[in-house]
């Protein structure tokens, strides 16, 4: 290993193992501030950016549990979890499981669900731009044509299901949002299905009721038209009336028919 | 988008923000360039869309982070390739990186981290920029990055370091006047002695911005106006190193678009006295 490799190395395993020696011995100091004191500078430094990247990504988590809680959460999950990527954005992917089994959160059964939900938003706000669906191009087709079309979901969709009212409890932690009733959210009432998506440059959290939620899982699997009639059929969905609604949600984006 | 080709950026351009987007777009302010954050364009469209309208009616410059110019693992290709996208997009004047490593073992740090001033660690960076360089099909430019420590092993000042890599990788240099203030306060040695020693040559471009006074030391935090120690030896630097277009950056606790304005005004001056003092 060559001497540069062994710094960067010893520089890892200070911050990981939390040994400050094991890469203080390279520091040369000649003033007041101890080898110590400076690498916990960037000790400090690395943890922050690390930290505020939680932050905006889990903003909604912040508002829920306050500033403090959320510090021991971020602070405990950036030592157990390194960055794999040069992009911070890809940050915290694993973040909503480690709450989940986080012991001082167990009071708060539906945190890692609202967690899940802001990695839900997050890739949703970083997905690529759609065009919308072309009604008169597919109505132009041929039936046998419109047969082998497959519908496209936006790239950005992103699903989320949980047994807790989270879209009431994300909308109460919205900028200007007050809750609704002036009264504190049930959560015994009722689970939701959500399909998180970007509608050009804002993100949006639909509720699906119980016939659009496994059409939206249907059409995840790029079914041909006519395979997409026959799969609904056996399920009890009714396509002809589904299809409409998708269409003036916006949650379908384009057809695609792939040759054979 | 390619009306700037070619044209040389000149005089103080400011970092572009995205909490300033708008008031560029709407105002189209008096200012000759601007410079964007390569990293985050790279997979974020809505802010790639206000960057390309930006780049409409502005030069613009990309400065980057993440290419772990000093890190001991394989150059990252995505990131590469994500950066050749962006440049191919933007087709910006300048594409800077640090030196510095931000990253080892894959695993990224995301915070530039000192790298010990070696023959090993110049044969090492020179090789990296060369690949960097063939593969962007263009040079890149070097910022020196501020530091608050030095390594045992040093075997050259900084600006030695600085200078051999750039001869030796064929790029030019990013002189960042706040970090050799905050770096020399930190280590200690004298920041003049740096812009002294540094190969005059090899610079294209100054970066501006202000330090955070910890007591002990000076941290890099751009978050606050330019100290008047900085704005001396900036102006030490238009007289020695030459005047070149700088850049007036802003990270944290972003002022109205009209303050970052004003101090690329008092940067404007500074030029222009310097350059009629040669006359």
């Amino acid at each position: 290993m060559s001497k540069l490799a062994e710094l960067q190395q010893d520089f890892l395993t200070a911050f990981y193992e939390n040994n400050a020696t094991v890469f203080t011995k390279h520091i040369h100091s000649q003033t007041a501030l101890t080898p110590d004191k400076r690498f916990n500078i960037y000790q400090s430094s690395v943890t922050e950016c690390l930290a505020k990247s939680l932050r905006e990504t889990y903003e909604v988590c912040e508002k829920l549990v306050g500033e403090d809680f959320f510090n021991g959460l971020a602070y405990t999950y950036i030592q157990q979890t390194p960055s794999q990527s040069p992009d911070l954005g890809d940050y915290g992917e694993g973040f909503a499981d480690f709450v989940g089994e986080f012991p001082p959160a167990q009071q708060l059964p539906y945190l890692a669900d609202i967690c899940r939900l802001c990695w839900a938003y997050h890739l949703a706000y970083q997905a690529d731009a759609e065009a919308q669906f072309d009604t008169e191009s597919f109505a132009q087709l041929l039936e046998e044509q419109q047969a082998q079309a497959v519908f496209q979901l936006p790239r950005s969709a992103q699903f989320i299901e949980s047994p807790y009212p989270l879209k009431k409890i994300w909308n109460l932690c919205q900028p200007n949002q007050s809750n609704e009733t002036g009264n504190a959210i049930d959560l015994n009432a009722g689970g939701v299905k959500l399909f998180v998506w970007r509608d050009q440059h804002q993100v949006k959290i639909d509720e699906l009721n119980d016939a659009e939620w496994p059409l939206a899982h249907l059409l995840t699997q790029q079914l041909p038209l006519e395979q997409l009639e026959s799969s609904c059929a056996s399920r009890g969905i009714n396509l002809d009336k589904q299809l409409p609604t998708f269409l003036s949600k916006g949650w379908l984006v384009s057809w695609r028919i792939d040759r054979t | 988008m390619s009306s700037f080709i070619g044209r040389p950026i000149q005089g103080t351009g400011i970092g572009l923000r995205s909490c300033h987007y708008s008031h560029i777009l709407q105002h189209q302010p008096d200012v000759p360039w601007f410079e964007a954050l390569s990293d985050n364009y790279f997979h974020d469209p809505v802010q790639l869309n206000y960057l390309k309208a930006i780049r409409e009616q502005y030069p613009v410059t990309l400065h980057g982070v993440g290419l772990s110019l000093g890190s001991t693992d394989p150059l990252n290709q995505t990131y590469l390739k994500d950066l050749k996208q962006l440049i191919d997009i933007i087709q910006p004047e300048f594409v800077s990186d640090h030196l510095s490593w931000v990253s080892v073992n894959q695993q990224y740090l995301h915070d530039l981290l000192p790298l010990p001033f070696t023959q090993e660690a110049v044969d090492h960076l020179s090789e990296r920029i060369q690949q960097v360089q063939a593969y962007l099909g263009q040079r890149i430019l070097i910022e020196n990055a501020s530091t608050y420590l030095a390594y045992k092993d040093n075997e050259m000042p900084e600006w030695e370091f600085i200078n051999a890599i750039a001869q030796k990788a064929d790029c030019y240099v990013l002189l960042d006047i706040n970090n050799i203030v905050v770096t020399a306060a930190n280590q200690p040695f004298s920041p003049e002695t740096f812009l002294e020693n540094i190969d005059a040559r090899r610079v294209k471009q100054y970066h501006l911005a202000g330090y955070s006074d910890e007591g002990d030391y000076l941290f890099d935090k751009h978050d606050q106006a330019i100290h008047q120690g900085v704005w001396q030896l900036y102006e030490t630097a238009l007289k020695q190193v030459g005047i070149l277009p700088t850049l007036i950056e802003r990270d944290d606790h972003i002022p109205p678009f009209t303050t970052l304005q004003e101090e690329a005004k008092q940067s404007d001056r500074l030029m222009q006295t310097v350059e009629a003092s040669y006359v």
